[in-house]
């Protein structure tokens, strides 16, 4: 028995992968027409070899609170969502602009602080801001990139129109399901990857350990880089692991480092002590020196910050970058782009009521039922109001949250979040997703080819992190041949 | 090399071989039992002594039946030297040194114990003990031609292979002890035809039956045996073998004077012993020191590469 690829109905939302009932988009046409001829159990049948090979793989994330089973395989679904190359070259480009200029802006607020002083952002945002950090005045990172790797969650409407919903600055994760993905779906539909010009993906680590070189201290031709995790119940420890161990660098936790009179970090070696160049930091700001922030944090490296700032140690992302993680200071990076390159944005963002600004606030109150409300420096999908989803009580309560402090909330419509097919118990069906790519900025810029595609494995449901029981899929950004 | 991620290799070998030899050793002493007539008390207590487990063993269960002593060697939770949670530590440390190691490797590992995970009921059949148990074996085998085809040279095989060493070494001195013990007990003194069973059986846990033969080609005496486990310089499972290359691993190491310094020393003892003669007593209490020194090669390693004093 075929799969219903027939009834599969995208109904009043944007699909990925079919323009309307029955007929594929352009670029998936090739993946539509050997999918179609598959029956139902063959289907299945590849969903478990997908599912066999993933705990083949170990290919795992870490769940909070269950105990000693604390590792879980990755939700994944095998029908990869596909994306046309000349889409995603301007995409791409949209991506590198708002990186650039983020860190633009990050260099600016630690030092002259031009931004402010032209009324672009008000001072206050800043000053508020948690994640400004004091012990970073004066700092400039190598190639002035501060935020060295990004996140961006791209999201699409119903009219197909793409958006940046956040940018991930501090310590974005996924980089490695993306990879892990594509390794499975390879496994799953082999005789695709022959037919179809899909860009491959697998050069991020390489991208990754040249634009960390490209950080290292003046001096270091060949600098001893490692990846700084907090440890195995960390929830993104598989990917500092992987990370780590694609680019042959050390995995190290904070207690391997150490920090001498010298201001120079040094690892801890069965040969005694080894300089450390370069740290790719998977750790919150927080926690990243006891001396500086949290004192009773013992996960990070006592003496760190003055390494850093006697530059004798490289950090990516370089401390106080979360500063542009805010929600509140998201909502400006168009005015930024302007400001900073003269030019249009080439993505939008979506649109977004900061509930400091009264004006806002007073709509957002009236209309808490119909928006998404978000705490400006949170991440993983927790304390968000979902309104179209929530309970009169959930409702009451973002309203007394917000109304104690506006800083801390911005509001955005509810987006009806693009679908694509899906493999659900009984057939195909569709799913919200969004997506992850990551750019990397050292003395040169790079964005993957598509990206880490999240699922809302729930029917209906528009809430596609792992840690919120979302999953994920391939991603094929395919290249047409001229 | 992170001290850290030595220490976590090192105990990465130690669990893997221990669990291939808890493996090897239930299968083999299962089939040693069929041999057994009836009336000896050879009986599943002698493989509590041998993995000198008794009383753990003891304070959990009340009866030394086969059920009782498989579950508690094989899948015991409570029981850290069981295989499950030899198994259960070695996946975790291979887990976390999944970027120094080869992929396939951290892979080989997660499967044996998913194996021996999902299939714990059938460990504790007798028909489907051998199936499974052999079957975790050869994984185990899988990994060691993993690593021995795809880990350069480097400390981290240099680290994994001192595990195994001081692991396996540790084993085969437990064999020969259990080997003394099986004849000192009393209903079998007076069965003397029996002793080569005992031992051909005790080389086959070691998989050194095939390789005696080839070596000593003599019927299978116990003190033939005694010396080619202890001291034969070709097979890699004698305690002179396993010495031989711990020393030979620890001087690509820096700083490797004091390990070497209590390799020596065991390899001192192993030469000034002599089999012929030896009582079971004996044997027994010299198997004790060789597990003393060992012992102490862990300590010193541990001392030297694994707590970085220089670090602060």
């Amino acid at each position: 028995m075929p799969i219903g690829w027939n009834d599969y109905d995208p109904s009043q939302f944007f699909d990925e992968v079919m323009e309307k009932k029955g007929t594929p988009r352009k670029a998936s046409r090739e993946l539509f027409e050997h999918l179609k001829k598959l029956s139902s159990r063959d289907i299945y049948t590849r969903k478990k070899t997908a599912e066999a090979a993933i705990v083949e793989l170990g290919i795992t994330f870490t769940v909070y609170g269950e105990g000693t089973n604390i590792d879980r395989a990755m939700p994944f679904d095998i029908i990869p969502r596909v994306m046309c190359g000349d889409e995603w070259k301007k995409i791409s480009d949209g991506l590198s602009q708002r990186l650039k200029v983020l860190n633009m802006f990050i260099n600016d607020l630690y030092n002259k602080q031009e931004v402010i002083k032209a009324g672009i952002i008000p001072e206050d945002v800043i000053s508020t801001s948690r994640n400004f950090r004091r012990e970073c005045i004066g700092m400039t990172p190598a190639h002035g990139a501060w935020a060295n790797i990004c996140g961006s969650d791209l999201v699409r409407d119903q009219s197909g129109t793409m958006y940046v919903l956040e940018d991930n600055l501090r310590v974005p994760s996924g980089v490695s399901y993306m990879l892990e993905n594509r390794k499975i779906t390879k496994r799953v539909f082999p005789e695709l990857f022959k037919d179809i010009n899909i860009i491959p993906v697998d050069d991020y680590p390489s991208k990754l350990f040249d634009m960390l070189t490209s950080m290292a201290p003046d001096g270091a031709s060949n600098p001893e880089i490692v990846v700084l995790t907090p440890g195995i119940f960390n929830s993104a420890y598989f990917e500092h692991a992987f990370l780590a161990q694609q680019m042959g660098a050390e995995l190290v936790e904070g207690t391997d480092l150490h920090v001498s009179d010298d201001n120079r970090v040094y690892m801890k070696t069965i040969e005694g002590l080894a300089p450390v160049d370069v740290i790719y930091r998977r750790i919150d700001d927080d926690f990243l020196d006891p001396e500086v922030f949290r004192s009773d944090s013992a996960l990070g490296v006592p003496g760190l910050m003055r390494a850093w700032k006697a530059g004798n140690v490289a950090i990516a992302n370089a401390p106080g970058t979360g500063v542009a993680d805010d929600k509140v200071v998201y909502a400006y990076v168009p005015d930024m782009i302007r400001f900073y390159l003269g030019e249009e944005p080439l993505i939008p963002n979506v649109e977004t009521y900061l509930c400091r600004r009264e004006d806002h606030m007073k709509y957002v109150l009236e209309h808490l039922a119909e928006l998404v409300v978000k705490p400006a420096n949170e991440s993983g999908g927790y304390g968000m109001l979902v309104g179209p989803h929530s309970t009169k009580e959930q409702v009451e309560t973002f309203r007394e949250l917000i109304q104690q402090n506006p800083r801390n909330y911005i509001a955005q419509p509810t987006l009806n979040l693009s679908v694509t097919p899906t493999l659900t118990e009984d057939g195909i069906d569709g799913r919200h997703i969004d997506l992850r790519p990551f750019i990397l900025q050292g003395s040169g810029t790079y964005v993957t080819a598509g990206g880490l595609t999240r699922v809302a494995l729930k029917k209906g449901s528009l809430v596609v992190n792992s840690s919120q029981g979302g999953g994920s899929k391939d991603t094929w950004v395919i290249e047409e041949e001229v | 090399m992170l001290s850290k991620v030595a220490n976590r290799v090192y105990w990465l070998g130690r669990y893997m071989e221990r669990t291939e030899n808890t493996a090897k050793l239930v299968n083999v002493y299962t089939s040693l039992l069929l041999d057994m007539p009836k009336g000896t008390d050879v009986g599943w207590h002698s493989l509590l002594k041998i993995t000198g487990s008794e009383e753990t063993f003891g304070s959990m269960y009340d009866e030394m039946n086969e059920q009782n002593v498989t579950s508690f060697l094989l899948t015991e939770q409570r029981h850290m030297g069981s295989m499950l949670c030899s198994l259960s530590m070695a996946r975790e440390n291979a887990r976390t040194s999944r970027d120094i190691l080869p992929r396939e490797a951290w892979e080989v590992v997660n499967e044996i114990y998913i194996l021996a995970k999902t299939d714990k009921d059938t460990i504790l059949s007798r028909s489907g003990r051998y199936q499974l148990l052999t079957r975790i074996v050869h994984s185990g085998q899988r990994l060691e031609g993993i690593l021995a085809g795809g880990l350069s040279r480097n400390h981290t095989h240099t680290f994994l292979h001192l595990g195994r060493l001081i692991e396996r070494a540790d084993t085969t001195t437990r064999i020969v002890d259990a080997g003394a013990l099986l004849l000192s007990e009393n209903s079998l003194k007076k069965m003397r035809s029996l002793e080569g069973i005992v031992w051909m059986n005790l080389l086959k846990t070691l998989s050194a039956y095939q390789m005696y033969r080839q070596e000593v080609k003599r019927q299978i005496v116990g003190t033939e045996v005694i010396r080619f486990l202890l001291k034969d310089a070709r097979f890699p499972r004698s305690v002179k073998f396993c010495a031989d290359s711990l020393e030979l691993l620890a001087t690509r190491l820096p700083n490797c004077y004091a390990v070497r310094g209590k390799i020596n020393m065991l390899l001192q003892k192993l030469k000034d012993f002599s089999p012929d003669g030896a009582g079971e007593m004996e044997i027994h209490r010299f198997m004790d020191d060789i597990q003393i020194e060992l012992y102490d090669i862990d300590s010193a390693i541990s001392a030297t590469w694994f707590n970085s004093e220089l670090a602060g």
